[in-house]
């Protein structure tokens, strides 16, 4: 099946325009029975923040691998600006990686940790201990460079594995899940903090990440893998706005966006009709459905969906459930033909109760369609 | 559980495991000390009124218990003592080292596939006294039998399987990121494997260590088998003190057991400090 | 008038060999049918106040008051609280149903009764059809449900559930959530959820009692505890992004008091709370991210560049700095300016908190 919409990779550079710090191409490799990747092809722009996002088990670990060359390929070829890393080993590819586990040396104190790449690379004792004293204080961690990993905090481990990496100054820096496992509040201030710090040294970062919000938040550009393949390339709001199928869609935003068996009719001018209701064909949507088959799925974002008036309403419904959400609430109502997600604010949300009737409108030209049998996006 | 008070009931029982336990090793040590008359005295003498060195002064010089009208004692001990050294010390470094890489191997590199450290385990699936015969001939043939050359390839062939399958337990535990930390960090393979994963699970390469020096030290059958006059070990020299006059020498076995086992008090009161597991703690997230 | 379900007076623990206690005097009432959400960041306190509740751990002072009776000293097991564990410890070589009867089963109930139990929760938790199946192919939800479901069997006073969601995936999250609610509603239980995640506590509990340093900061009804923080750190931690907190001094401007920070000065004619600080006080003046606006540069009472923009699909979480301080705006996802923009910012001073800058908490007028 084919998945990856060609006008959405490489054709189209979206950041620059130059040549990419790393490009990948038909990146393969099978463990045992299981096929990891499965023709993995990207490239990452000098200078930004990539972020490979997707489920577990999609494969971003093993990319990461395979272009740190911890593991070898079975297909592809990976070149570093221009360079073909074929047969190179790790330590010569002038790359930096952080693990998912950090993997600090456990034996080493913080100053040692950091310092250590450098002193491999011949630097001189005093001097790589400066450098890495340095880096622990752009990093707020100067507190932890004479204490083992065992008695540091998540956070303070967090910053020790990326004072390692960093004070090497690479030409590519790989991260996987370097926030997973930290607290909620940590992984937010965390990730602002390394997008900070990317665009100070303005190096090349690839991360990878199952969370889409931090994906988010700091990515220039996203690659969407899933099931060892690339799904999408955009750049974050492209993703979300434009997801380039309908699992992407449903992966990428929370709460869920809703997706709603409908159906189209040419009668008339066309018409939609979905949640029992029938609206007209919004304009972005006309073309490609007069192609595609009748039955489709729509799409629907809960913000693009609010309450109002019984007189204006689109789509009459029963509420299901209320969720809290601080200043902003989620509510699920149903009817007969579907069961939908919104978003509407607190205090609204307090008037309602589950099983009282709500009247909805929707905002059609924010709506996507996917193919019901494939998942592709139509339009 | 964090903070558990040693109840009595508690303590009570511990005494009783510990008694159990210790118990022979006290009569070994008590006996050790015995005069000759209280080695097998009825009732049973648990310390002895008169505590004497002549079992140990018997083993270094045979004729020494001949004071208590004791006799027939024929050879010293020494013989054995150092030979059980130079078997034991030899076959443990070689062991310990050969299985340390091939752990290395199988546990980072799958080297062999999925199965290769059952079927190294297999060799151990025999019972010694059903291979000690085969062994006999094929030394003979080859012109190793009472040689510590064929002695130490003997017990290396025995433990290794317990080395390999032990420290390969001890690799696995170890993430492999922090070894590949150091190859990103400018390491080589070999280098990383040396100065990051050996370093890191010398807890478990002193246990191992400590395992397999037992095995051989305290081995019996082949040393018996395997040796006619040349190599002698400690076990073996154990077996030698009883005469056709006085029957058993208890207590100058008592006093080679009582030294035979000093070596493996020491080495454990030395490593216990680095056997605590939980050498890695906070180098990953868990 | 009936005791509360549970009471935790002056709870205090102290562990051999920590500078501070891991528990401080925690007070605390849970009434009965109510959902209490216990949040913290890790090490705030909050699994040893788990632990000290369910008996795994024994207090160094204070007491503990189930149904008006003291438990202090009772082993876990006679306790009657059902605890859902964050790794769910289901017996994966048994069946749903064998899970579901376990407690039941080794408190040696009869087999009629247990049948009869077992299907009242597996029918409870929508998982009726699912008895026979084996407790290793289930999902991650429903592998949660089992959890549950095997505790809500033994009818525990009350139910404990530490971190119940954060091994499942965002999706299932969200299904659970739900699911929690529903049971909530239905079987009208004295619930508490221990976590780290605000989202957990906002929409699941009642009321939220927030920890830090083995003390609790706030305990109110969840909407309260989100609008008016009473401590700095309960501000900090709510919201998302939360709470901008700009540390400051109050001075008496031409139109009642101000508040500055570098280049930054705010009016606070509208904050009551302003107006009995004295002027030259050090003050921490919180301002939600939503409250926020940007502005066209013209019109703006502030004046700021923009330093971060973090899209987030809906909305956009923008930093932009005024007068040397750093602030977090929230915008609509259409509207997204560039880094290094110059925009206005356009503050709503009715929704302005202040804390003192000394006790950390919130000073009201």
């Amino acid at each position: 099946m084919m998945l990856t919409k060609p006008d959405l990779s490489e054709a189209a550079p979206l950041a620059g325009g130059t040549a990419p710090a790393l490009q990948v191409d038909g990146l393969s490799k099978r463990f045992r029975s299981t096929q990891a990747l499965d023709g993995v092809s990207f490239g990452v722009p000098e200078a930004s923040m990539t972020v490979l996002l997707g489920p577990a088990g999609a494969g971003k670990t093993t990319t990461l691998r395979l272009i740190a060359g911890l593991d070898r390929l079975d297909a592809g070829v990976i070149t570093m600006r221009g360079r073909d890393m074929a047969g190179l080993q790790p330590k010569d590819r002038d790359i930096a990686m952080i693990f998912d586990n950090l993997a600090l040396y456990p034996n080493k104190s913080g100053l040692e940790n950091i310092a250590y790449p450098l002193s491999l690379r011949g630097l001189s004792r005093m001097e790589a201990k400066a450098r890495a004293a340095e880096m622990a204080k752009t990093l707020h961690i100067s507190h932890v460079l004479d204490r083992l990993p065992k008695t540091m905090s998540g956070g303070e481990r967090q910053r020790v594995a990326l004072g390692r990496a960093l004070v090497r100054d690479p030409g590519l820096f790989l991260l996987d899940e370097p926030l997973s496992s930290l607290d909620a509040m940590l992984r937010i201030e965390l990730r602002a903090e390394l997008k900070r710090l990317q665009r100070e040294i303005s190096s090349t970062f690839l991360l990878a990440t199952p969370d889409f919000a931090e994906a988010m938040a700091i990515a220039d550009r996203v690659i969407m893998l899933r099931a060892s393949r690339v799904v999408q390339i955009a750049d974050p709001q492209t993703l979300y706005d434009y997801p380039a199928d309908r699992e992407t869609a449903r992966f990428v935003g929370a709460p869920e966006i809703n997706l709603v068996a409908a159906r189209f009719e040419p009668a008339e001018g066309g018409r939609i009709h979905l949640a029992g209701a029938a609206m007209p064909v919004p304009r972005h949507l006309a073309a490609a459905l007069v192609k595609a088959a009748p039955e489709f799925e729509a799409g629907i974002r809960p913000e693009h969906l609010a309450l109002a008036e019984p007189s204006t309403a689109q789509i009459s419904a029963k509420v299901v459930d209320i969720e809290p959400l601080g200043l902003k609430s989620t509510l699920t109502v149903n009817n007969a033909n579907a069961e939908l997600r919104l978003v509407l604010a607190a205090a609204a949300a307090r008037k309602l109760a589950p099983g009282d009737s709500v009247s909805l409108t929707l905002d059609l030209n924010r709506i996507s369609a996917f193919d019901k049998i494939t998942g592709l996006r139509i339009a | 559980m964090p903070n558990r008070k040693l109840t009595l009931p508690l303590a009570l029982i511990l005494a009783a495991a510990l008694a159990v336990t210790l118990f022979p090793v006290f009569w070994i040590v008590m006996t050790s000390i015995k005069p000759p008359t209280d080695w097998n005295a009825a009732p049973a003498i648990w310390v002895p009124a008169e505590p004497t060195l002549i079992n140990f002064r018997t083993l270094f010089n045979p004729d020494a218990i001949r004071e208590y009208g004791v006799g027939g004692v024929s050879q010293s001990a020494t013989a054995a003592v150092l030979g059980s050294l130079l078997a034991a010390i030899t076959a443990t470094v070689l062991s310990v080292g050969i299985g340390l890489f091939a752990a290395i191997g199988i546990s980072r590199y799958g080297s062999g596939g999925r199965a290769t450290p059952l079927i190294i385990l297999s060799g151990r699936m025999f019972p010694p006294a059903a291979i000690a015969v085969p062994f006999v001939i094929i030394f003979s043939r080859a012109g190793l039998i009472d040689t510590y050359a064929g002695l130490i390839a003997i017990y290396v062939a025995v433990t290794l399987p317990f080395s390999t399958w032990m420290l390969n337990s001890f690799v696995n535990d170890l993430p492999r990121e922090i070894e590949e930390a150091a190859m990103m960090d400018g390491r080589s393979r070999l280098m990383a494997h040396l100065t990051v994963t050996i370093p890191l699970i010398r807890g478990g390469l002193f246990a191992t260590t400590m395992f397999v020096f037992i095995l051989n030290w305290s081995e019996f059958l082949f040393a018996l088998v395997l040796s006619y006059s040349n190599v002698v070990t400690i076990p073996v020299q154990l077996a030698k003190y009883v005469t056709a006059t006085a029957g058993t020498l208890y207590g100058v076995q008592a006093a080679l057991a009582v030294l035979a086992m000093l070596p493996l008090v020491i080495g454990g009161y030395l490593i216990q400090s680095h056997l605590a597991r939980g050498m890695t703690f906070g180098a990953v997230k868990r | 008038m009936t005791a509360p379900k549970l009471e935790l007076i002056g709870l205090r623990k102290d562990f051999t060999g920590g500078a501070i206690p891991a528990v401080d005097g925690v007070h605390l009432t849970v009434a009965a049918g109510e959902t209490l959400a216990l949040l913290g960041p890790s090490g705030c306190g909050k699994s040893t106040t788990l632990n000290l509740i369910v008996g795994m751990e024994e207090p160094s002072s204070g007491d503990i008051r189930i149904d008006g009776r003291s438990v202090v000293g009772l082993a876990p097991a006679a306790r009657n609280i059902g605890l859902v564990f964050q790794d769910y410890a289901v017996f994966t070589h048994m069946t749903v149903a064998q899970n579901l009867a376990f407690g039941l089963s080794v408190r040696g109930q009869s087999k009629a009764e247990i049948a009869k139990a077992v299907g009242e929760v597996a029918e409870l938790l929508g998982m009726g059809d699912r008895l026979r199946a084996r407790a290793r192919d289930l999902g991650g939800s429903e592998l949660q449900r089992v959890a549950i479901g095997r505790t809500l069997v033994t009818k525990p006073a009350i139910l404990l559930l530490d971190e119940p969601l954060s091994n499942l995936e965002a999706g299932a999250r969200l299904t659970m959530r739900r699911e929690l609610r529903r049971l909530q509603r239905e079987i009208g239980l004295t619930i508490i959820y221990v976590t780290h995640d605000q989202i957990e506590a906002l929409s699941l509990a009642d009321r939220i009692a927030v920890m830090s340093a083995g003390k609790i900061r706030q305990i109110d009804k969840t909407a309260t505890v989100y609008d008016t923080p009473d401590h700095v750190f309960v501000a900090s931690f709510l919201g998302s992004p939360p709470m901008n907190l700009v540390r400051g001094r109050i001075e008496r401007g031409a139109a009642g008091p101000v508040f500055q920070e570098q280049g930054l000065v705010l009016p606070l004619g509208a904050v009551a709370a302003a107006r009995i600080v004295p002027p030259g006080e050090p003050v921490i003046l919180g301002i939600r991210p939503e409250a926020l606006g940007l502005l066209p540069t013209g019109d703006a009472p502030l004046q700021a560049k923009v330093t971060l923009v973090e899209p987030r699909g809906p909305e956009t979480v923008v930093t932009v700095e005024t007068g040397g301080v750093a602030l977090k705006v929230v915008t609509g996802g259409a509207e997204r300016p560039q880094e290094g923009q110059a925009v206005g910012v356009a503050a709503d001073p009715a929704s302005f908190i202040l804390f003192s800058g000394e006790s950390n908490r919130r000073l009201v007028a």
